[in-house]
């Protein structure tokens, strides 16, 4: 179902449907999505978990995935405020927060497949919870953005930006993952100052893999979702996603698909 | 942004392809017992079921390649063809096995440019009587080391027909020794066809994500077919 948030800069929503391929087969969704706003950070974070039967608690792995992802994204907006250029605090945080994510996942995924007072160290029981993870993080002057595996973030306002370009590895439905083993040297990071922005989008790759071609249609989402909140606001917009992705899962590949959404409010 | 925002990206959604190749050995020793001949039925057999496979699944277009190689490598089938439209047309055999040139053949179309690299894992299933006569290594370290030739990329197979089939190189060409299946008779090597076809071309479209592999470790494939147990008819078999 659609959730949305509200704060006084902006509001957040996510918006995840089971796909075509997942219902015909009476599997589960495997993607999750999770969002917080207040007064001083809006945060996103997208997860989809791998279809294949070796990942057949992915669902889980993609929830915890996310849920992590907003505990520590919210833990990092006080470094957001510090003066020191974006790319400095990107080389920073690089250093700690993909480790800090990947420890963190295996000792509640560990905790859940039975350990007992795990530690954050990679187990083999992990693998079946494989998930990508998509993260980003929004304060009034700059933005944080994570990715490990694929999937896409893009930043709408007079330019469209896609914030990571697909990685070197990923080819086909080769993914990195949580699961792997230290799975934070997959992980990459940008940090930016955000001018102008108004509509900021992650999805999982059951929206862009559904669509490929020349000039990249993919990018049309963005200015096509923000001309809907435009004219019907943003709730509505919202509560068009889930048939929208439906469709557009039932026409493309199949896949489960999903969207988190950041939208700047105007100034009133 | 202008003019784009009108754009429901709807109208631009597509359906996964999948990309599948033969790559068929028609050296001189092919054309021995029959082998190419019972090549050629096999595949013909096996489109109709290829066919029915690629209409059950609504979420992916299979798309048929043919490459065949004996002195050089030359497209027997080069435009991706939809299965709906497939045809096989007949192979004969005579010349070398020179594999290499058919590997550096699929190496330049099994490119980023030319297939994007978000398609499914291309199935590629290698049929092959001999041992390679031209500078195959090379070729296949070169495919290996390009972004789809790199391990776990792709669906590899192959089948080693008759006895005499150097099922070491066709094990370097799939990356593992239990990706490569013996066909001694006609009746195996149509079993196995139809497996790769039907079974390799549903598994590789299921669209599930693989994490990305250690060097030399792949996904177990879907099994092939159980080898029958017949008496031994010595005229039957390569």
């Amino acid at each position: 179902m659609p959730q949305a948030a509200r704060s006084a800069l902006w509001r957040a929503a996510g918006v995840s449907v089971c796909g075509a391929r997942h219902l015909a087969a009476q599997a589960p969704c495997q993607d999750a999505v999770q969002f917080y706003t207040d007064d001083h950070m809006a945060i996103v974070a997208v997860a989809d978990g791998h279809g294949d039967p070796k990942y057949s608690a992915s669902d889980v792995g993609a929830q915890i995935a996310v849920d992590i992802a907003v505990e520590l994204l919210m833990e990092l907006s006080e470094e957001l405020l510090d003066s020191r250029p974006p790319r400095h605090l990107e080389e920073l945080l690089k250093i700690h927060f993909p480790q800090r994510i990947a420890w963190e996942w295996n000792r509640r995924v560990r905790r859940h497949a039975g350990h007992t007072d795990p530690d954050g160290a990679w187990h083999a029981d992990v693998t079946r919870y494989g998930t990508t993870l998509l993260g980003a993080l929004i304060t009034p002057r700059r933005a944080l953005f994570f990715q490990l595996g694929d999937g896409d973030i893009l930043l709408v306002g007079p330019q469209i930006e896609r914030i990571f370009d697909l990685h070197d590895d990923i080819y086909g439905s080769v993914t990195h993952s949580l699961s792997q083993p230290g799975s934070a040297r997959y992980a990459r990071i940008r940090c930016l100052d955000l001018e102008e922005t108004q509509l900021m989008v992650l999805s999982s790759d059951g929206v862009s893999d559904c669509l490929q071609g020349e000039p990249d249609p993919y990018l049309d989402v963005g200015p096509w979702l923000l001309s809907r909140i435009h004219e019907g606001g943003f709730d509505t917009a919202v509560s068009d996603l889930a048939p929208w992705l439906s469709e557009l899962s039932m026409r493309g590949n199949g896949d489960d698909a999903t969207l988190g959404l950041i939208y700047w409010r105007p100034p009133t | 942004m202008e003019g784009r925002e009108d754009i429901d990206p709807l109208g631009s959604v597509s359906r996964s392809k999948l990309h599948f190749f033969w790559i068929a050995d028609c050296s001189g020793s092919m054309k021995a017992q029959g082998k190419i001949q019972a090549l050629n039925n096999a595949i013909h057999e096996c489109i109709p079921s290829t066919r029915e496979a690629n209409r059950s699944n609504p979420f992916a277009d299979m798309l048929v390649r043919a490459i065949r190689f004996s002195n050089g490598a030359q497209w027997h089938i080069s435009t991706p063809t939809p299965v709906e439209e497939f045809l096989w047309k007949d192979l004969d055999a005579s010349g070398m096995t020179d594999m290499g040139a058919a590997i550096r053949l699929l190496r330049g179309e099994l490119t980023p440019e030319k297939m994007g690299r978000r398609a499914l894992p291309p199935v590629i299933v290698l049929l092959s009587d001999g041992s390679p006569t031209d500078a195959w290594e090379g070729a296949l370290e070169d495919f290996n080391n390009t972004g789809w030739g790199r391990p776990g990329r792709t669906v590899r197979v192959a089948v080693a027909i008759g006895r005499d089939a150097d099922k070491e190189v066709l094990a370097k060409f799939t990356g593992n020794s239990e990706t490569v299946f013996e066909a001694d008779s006609a009746q195996r090597l149509a079993d196995l066809i139809k497996w790769a076809s039907v079974t390799l071309s549903k598994y590789a479209s299921s669209g599930a994500s693989q994490v990305d592999p250690s060097p030399g470790a792949t996904s177990p494939l879907p099994p092939p077919p159980p080898v029958p147990v017949e008496a031994d008819d010595d005229d039957d078999t390569w």
